[in-house]
């Protein structure tokens, strides 16, 4: 064999060697290059994923810096029934760890396609425990959930978060502001049986969610619940509601409805006939109007009087001839009447309207009703004279403890107050909600007889069931027939019992507004919602140390006063 | 011809060890994603752990919750007329005993 021959012959070994290795390197080119892009696509898609989180939304404080509204991270647990190894082990362990009817699971296990919902909003020790049981099928989905660290408290006013967006209450009204980021997440896994994360990296959208404070004081709303829920199941009345605001501010310290609802806010949605707590507009008016005055007396008519052929008005307890004082004292609708017909439409409907009636509170609810007020145009003498005891006009909660508000500060409405202010996590005020007065209703001369009127009705009128020994306390009952919704008649035997009043009388700090909506044991004013008031104004009283003033220690009270109005 | 061969040898031995401080670059990137994943992992159990600490101590402290204690005791909402308030005196007089100067 020649040397040339060899030579020939190893060349073409090595072309047949090199031949796959060609061939491999042209597939290589073509899928590292050509390739190149669909298939790093279809890779990023089986091992990249990008998940879209929404970030904690912002938290709820009271005004004393108590939580009372967070997000934190709950587990959603399911099964991935074609995954499960033993189902029937599985589900036995699972129902004992979730401590859920092993029946119910194994039901639902049955009624499931593939993927089957097995228990929401596990906390982190339950979640741990799921986790450590390594079961394979069983999913743990994390998300941002709301709790309410002080229970039922205040839980009307926060109202509801879904889908981390809020649905009703602060939550709804504040939404854009507690809303959490949204953010997006790419992941990259490995190939394992696992998918370990190898690489994730996050964008969002660069909003931080803020903390509201709320002027509502946690304390003072615990009261008012509690005494609220006892004097609603004692009386078996339909609806309750307890208002308590600082009247120089016009800050909410306490809104409580019972029975709660989470949908409606009820305190600016919900409207009633005040009754006679409307009685102060009117004698306030009566006085800065000087229609009226304290040395003034009525005759009420013994009890009934025939406003015109058509309407009598009725006093609850027939009386003679009454002070001004001794009007408000013992409610009496007729000179209440008398009054209103003396002061006139125009100076009428012109302090319903400064003291906030007909007009929103500016709250900014959703569901937030103005009241009913009929247009000056379309008021008749009956109305006027109706309309002077609180018939024929419809008020919110809201409204009725905000005029009695200026009242107690002096003479000014203020604007209402639910949040205090606004801040970054860190506690950097944002937004700060001061104090403002919307106007002046009446002079200082006209509020001082005011106070004096309704201090009186505490003492010695059909308000002595609010007086609290060694405090002065001013204020009003209501008790007003609920009219038919259909047919617009009053009905029978059906009332709001109310009272509105604050304290202490010379230096308000507190008022306090009580309202029961269809009592069937005890109907009035008098003796319902005063004591209501009465138990309020004490345990407030009690935690704020307030100091009795001495010559009111060993006060007694006079002849005893009929508490119906 | 000793010359070029080793230069060929040296060239291969070089695109070598190119290739594989490359390739244990990856690797070790790899690696160390993991280990981040991990810590990221722990770093949000324990802010999650925290953050239902901070719950539990919430809860106890509701108004709700301290008074059904208070009531398990015998505690009772005192009246306003049971309660003493002791009035602070401001006086110009410097303390007098060496434990009133303390403080």
């Amino acid at each position: 064999m020649t040397a040339k021959t060899v030579r020939t012959r190893i060349q073409a070994c090595l072309f047949l060697a090199a031949l796959p290795a060609v061939a491999i390197a042209l597939r290589l080119f073509y899928l590292q290059t050509i390739r190149h892009e669909n298939l790093l696509e279809t890779a990023s898609k089986e091992f990249n994923r990008t998940v879209r989180e929404v970030g904690p939304r912002g938290r709820i404080f009271d005004a004393t810096g108590s939580l009372l509204a967070e997000s934190i991270v709950t587990w959603d647990c399911a099964l991935l029934k074609k995954e499960l190894r033993d189902p029937a082990r599985d589900l036995e362990t699972l129902s004992s760890v979730l401590n859920l009817p092993g029946k119910e699971l194994r039901a639902r296990y049955r009624k499931g396609k593939n993927f089957v919902p097995v228990k929401k909003n596990l906390d982190q020790a339950t979640a741990e425990k799921v986790k450590a049981l390594k079961l394979a099928g069983v999913r743990l989905d994390a998300h941002q959930n709301r709790y309410y660290p002080s229970g039922n408290l205040a839980r009307n006013i926060l109202g509801l978060v879904g889908n981390g967006r809020g649905l009703t209450g602060v939550e709804l009204l504040y939404d854009k502001v507690l809303s959490g980021n949204v953010s997006s997440r790419e992941i990259i896994r490995d190939g394992s049986k696992d998918g370990k994360i190898i690489f994730q990296s996050k964008t969002d959208d660069g909003r931080t969610p803020l903390d509201i404070h709320l002027t509502i004081d946690k304390n003072i709303q615990f009261f008012a619940q509690e005494v609220l829920k006892k004097y609603a199941d004692k009386n078996r009345s339909d609806l309750a509601m307890a208002l308590v605001q600082d009247p120089d501010t016009g800050r909410i310290l306490a809104l409580a409805t019972y029975p709660e609802d989470l949908i409606k806010m009820e305190p600016v949605e919900w409207v009633y006939e005040p009754g006679s707590t409307f009685k102060t507009v009117t004698l306030s008016a009566a006085l800065e109007k000087g229609t009226a005055a304290l040395t003034d007396s009525f005759f009420c008519e013994k009890g009934a009087w025939a406003l015109n052929s058509k309407v009598t008005i009725h006093d609850h307890e027939p009386e003679g001839t009454l002070s001004l004082s001794g009007v408000i004292e013992r409610s009496s609708n007729i000179c209440a009447a008398k009054i209103g017909l003396k002061l006139g439409v125009e100076n009428f409907y012109f302090y319903v309207k400064s003291f906030g009636f007909g007009t929103k509170t500016g709250l900014g609810f959703y569901g937030e009703s103005s009241g009913i007020l009929r247009p000056i145009k379309k008021y008749r003498t009956v109305d006027l004279a109706v309309g002077s005891y609180g018939h024929g006009v419809a008020a919110t909660p809201i409204q009725v403890i905000n005029a009695y508000s200026a009242v107690a500060n002096g003479g000014r409405l203020m604007e209402t107050r639910l949040v205090d202010k606004i801040a970054t996590a860190d506690g950097k005020t944002v937004f700060a909600n001061e104090p403002s007065a919307i106007r002046r209703v009446i002079s200082k001369a006209t509020d001082d007889a005011v106070k004096e009127v309704l201090k009186n009705v505490v003492e010695k009128g059909t308000g002595i069931n609010a007086a609290v020994p060694g405090y002065s306390i001013a204020g009003k009952t209501g008790t007003s027939k609920k009219i038919d919704p259909g047919t617009g008649k009053y009905l029978t035997g059906k009332n709001v019992a109310s009272f509105c009043g604050f304290f202490p009388a010379d230096k308000p700090q507190y008022t306090i507004l009580v309202i029961l909506d269809n009592p069937k044991v005890l109907h009035y004013g008098g003796e319902t919602a005063a004591p209501a008031f009465q138990e309020i104004a004490k345990k407030i009283i009690t935690m704020r140390g307030l100091k009795p003033e001495k010559s009111l220690l060993e006060r007694r009270a006079e002849a005893p006063v009929p508490v119906t109005d | 011809m000793t010359k070029p061969r080793s230069l060929k040898y040296a060239a291969l031995l070089s695109a070598g060890t190119i290739f594989f401080i490359f390739a244990w670059g990856n690797v070790q990137a790899t690696r160390l994603g993991y280990n981040i994943e991990e810590l990221r992992k722990e770093i949000a159990n324990l802010e999650t752990g925290n953050n239902y600490l901070k719950k539990e101590i919430q809860t106890f402290m509701s108004p709700e919750r301290l008074q059904a204690e208070a009531v398990k005791i015998g505690l009772v909402y005192p009246e306003p007329d049971s309660i003493v308030l002791l009035e602070e005196k401001a006086t110009d007089k410097p303390a007098k005993g060496w434990l009133a100067r303390l403080f």
